[in-house]
């Protein structure tokens, strides 16, 4: 089989042993790559997840490339990395893109596995077939960027790919991320954090081999295609203004979260738009290897952060902006500065952020528990400090922005849980959950938590093809053609921006196909997604995820929007049960979440029948 | 004065964002509607205005709808594109047309 490397590492922290394993075509066919093959080894290596401590030695961290990495395939450059996340408790997932990919499989080698912890800060250096860990005592308390460029200094050649963590990864900060080649982020889920725990600072990788395909006759003609498709208008929105030029948009249709989800307008929406942006911000406009879209917008800032850089996407720039009340985009493109530096996830520190403001405007958090900080919604540097100090957990605001929103919640209570916007520990992303339902329904039934990338069920909502402001029981087919889908997209690994320039699943099919050289069809593919969205879910009800945990956040049904244009937008309670119930029968689990042993072994997981299936 | 707001009440609000913006040169334009007529006309009709096919942004040649690239918002709702002649635009309403929704969602 071509396409992928064939093999994987797996490393020992404790004790430093390396043992190389193999990827055979019975992984290839049924788990695809990337997110199947992460569910996959998850699964099998925690056993019992529910009894792993996600920041202990016992707990794994996973990275894997999809068959497309290191190919000519369009945007096909991406890894994933997997854990039992110590910011949910459950499935920890995330992707990122950039050159470290291609550069992995080039080295030979489709994944890592990372098991134990190292008695000291490490960093792994993998050139090739030569792999070292190396002692990283040096890189301790260092930025991602200054990691990055004292690793290629240290090893001497610049075209060494890094992954590191930040301080915030050191302190095991929840919503710790890895960042790679500065600006591109496996961001979600606090994996980060699992990294600083096994004290593994950076992966370094260097590949110099060729990856084969099956038929590169075939594949050329094929990618030329879909690069001049990509030309076209299904890819334009992010060619121009990235996906920012969502912003005016969503404020339109009134799901632009401010004020921390309170209200789905926000008044200064023009000042933070990406066609403000694009004039007065914009300082260079980059692609991931192999994209011929380039849609990463990075920005510099102005007059008191005249010099910070980082490059801001929709998410970033909804929650740090709007979502705090803030609107320069000075002040936006320092908070993702900071984001990016010390190593934090974006979204979830925007929303955790926005959280704490409300609380400080309604009394619930005093300006001792702040650190002093007047922390109101719309001021700039109150939003920077409380930043830093959750990077670094500094004083007691940093120690519990640190934490996540949910948990943090939980510790001030007085009600703040019923704001805190988040579904299974996730922190929600920009999109409102009352006045796009549907889309609400994908988040919360996600394995991830409140997860907007897993089944683009937004899409109904703003094409005008369902009332998005209220749910129904067919939703649930539209979540669940969505996740599959996803999932195929996730373990391939391709860019979803390009999504639009594929006609159908089975053109996904004929891709997997030309490059791998195993007959695919659009119906094998998308039951593989199937399968694959069920082995996380499996993982998940180990962890004791069911039904009740696949609701969105209070807010949803309790507080009605105040916005003009979707005024008493609120989801109703009734309504919701309807629509999960239509999930549920769709995926073929049980009333209450659950897989039933029918549908598992339909799709093989023979192994998870036995152990998480119930009777219908 | 009482003229002039007279005679918009005849008129429908067309907003524009990204692309939209740059295409007719502004922000909004006014747009005269007599009594109630299909989005689909007002659509031709800002074409006229402007000078340049508007329809095609949304439809494509071979009738293919153009959801990738373009949406219309009609007095906060989502339209769907391939109803563009069964929604009834009227004096007073606001329409938004937009790039789509770019992202992961
Ligand atoms: S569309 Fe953007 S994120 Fe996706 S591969 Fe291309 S440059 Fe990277």
């Amino acid at each position: 089989m071509k396409g992928y490397a064939g093999r994987y590492l797996t490393i020992d922290l404790t004790r430093g042993k390396t043992v190389i394993d193999r990827v055979d075509e019975y992984m290839a066919i049924n788990y695809i790559g990337g997110y199947g093959f992460g569910a996959r080894a998850l699964y099998d290596m925690l056993p019992n997840p529910a009894q792993i401590d996600p920041l202990s030695p016992e707990n794994v961290l996973i990275w894997w490339t999809g068959p497309l990495a290191g190919t000519i395939s369009t945007a096909g450059n991406k890894y994933s990395v997997f854990a039992k996340s110590p910011l949910t408790g459950i499935f920890g997932f995330g992707i990122s893109s950039g050159l470290f990919a291609s550069e992995l499989k080039s080295a030979g080698w489709d994944g890592i596995v990372f098991t134990g912890r190292s008695e000291k800060p490490s960093y792994l250096m993998i050139d090739d077939d030569n792999i070292e860990l190396r002692d990283a005592s040096h890189l301790w308390g260092r930025t991602t960027w200054e990691t990055e460029e004292m690793i290629k200094e240290e090893l001497g050649d610049e075209s060494f790919v890094v992954a590191s963590i930040g301080p915030a990864g050191e302190r095991m900060v929840k919503l710790a991320n890895i960042t790679n080649e500065r600006n591109r982020q496996v961001g979600r889920c606090g994996l980060g954090a699992v990294m600083g725990s096994k004290n593994l600072k950076a992966v370094a990788v260097r590949g110099t081999k060729d990856v084969e395909v099956a038929d590169i006759e075939s594949l050329l003609k094929f990618i030329a295609d879909l690069n001049e498709r990509c030309q076209g208008p299904a890819t334009e929105k992010y060619r121009i203004y990235g996906t920012p030029a969502n912003v005016l948009v969503h404020n339109k249709l009134g799901c632009l979260p401010s004020y921390n989800f309170q209200r789905g307008t926000f008044e200064y929406a023009e000042e933070v738009s990406g066609e403000m942006m694009l004039k007065t911000h914009v300082k260079k406009i980059i692609a991931c290897a192999g994209c011929p879209i380039a849609c990463d917008h990075v920005n510099q800032a102005r007059e008191a952060y005249a010099g910070s850089t980082s490059s801001v996407d929709y998410e970033s720039l909804a929650l740090l902006g709007p979502n705090c009340g803030i609107r320069s985009l000075d002040f936006i493109t320092k908070a993702v500065e900071i984001c990016d530096t010390l190593g934090v996830d974006t979204i979830s520190a925007g929303n955790v952020v926005g959280w704490a403001m409300e609380c400080y405007e309604k009394g619930i958090l005093s300006r001792d528990e702040t650190d002093g900080i007047d922390l109101r919604f719309g001021n700039g540097e109150a939003l920077l400090d409380a930043l830093r100090r959750l990077c670094l957990r500094e004083g007691r605001l940093g120690s519990l922005l640190a934490e996540g929103v949910r948990r943090a919640s939980q510790i001030v209570g007085k009600g703040s849980e019923k704001f805190a916007m988040h579904c299974k520990g996730l922190e929600w992303a920009a999109y409102e959950l009352r006045s796009l339902q549907t889309s609400t329904l994908g988040f919360a039934v996600s394995n991830r938590g409140a997860d907007y990338l897993r089944s683009g069920s937004y899409q109904v909502d703003v094409k005008g093809q369902v009332d998005r402001l209220r749910l129904d029981r067919s939703r649930g087919k539209i979540v669940y053609d969505g996740e599959n889908l996803y999932a195929i997209i996730d373990s391939l690994i391709i860019c979803k921006f390009t999504r639009g320039i594929f006609k159908s699943v089975d053109e996904l099919a004929k891709l997997y196909t030309l490059v791998t050289g195993l007959s695919m069809t659009g119906e094998q593919i998308i039951k593989a997604g199937e399968r694959i969205h069920n082995l996380a879910r499996c993982f998940n009800i180990k962890c004791g995820i069911s039904r009740k945990d696949d609701y969105p956040p209070p807010r949803a049904f309790e507080d009605p929007l105040p916005d003009d244009v979707v005024k008493g937008a609120v989801i109703k309670r009734e309504e919701y049960d309807e629509a999960l119930d239509g999930y549920y029968e769709c995926r073929g689990w049980n009333k209450d979440g659950i897989p039933t042993k029918r549908k598992l072994l339909e799709l093989g997981l023979n192994k998870e029948a036995e152990e998480v299936g119930v009777e219908a | 004065m009482l003229l002039r707001i007279l005679l918009r009440l005849g008129e429908v609000q067309v907003e524009f964002i990204g692309r939209f913006q740059e295409l007719f040169n502004s922000k909004s334009m006014r747009v005269d509607v007599e009594s109630e007529t299909s989005l689909l006309s007002l659509l031709k009709k800002l074409g006229e205005k402007a000078g340049f096919d508007v329809v095609s942004h949304f439809i494509g040649s071979k009738g293919e709808l153009m959801e990738e690239y373009s949406l219309i918002i009609l007095n906060g709702k989502a339209v769907n594109l391939g109803k563009l002649s069964e929604y009834v635009v009227k004096p007073g309403d606001k329409v938004v047309l937009s790039p789509s929704v770019a992202g992961g969602g």
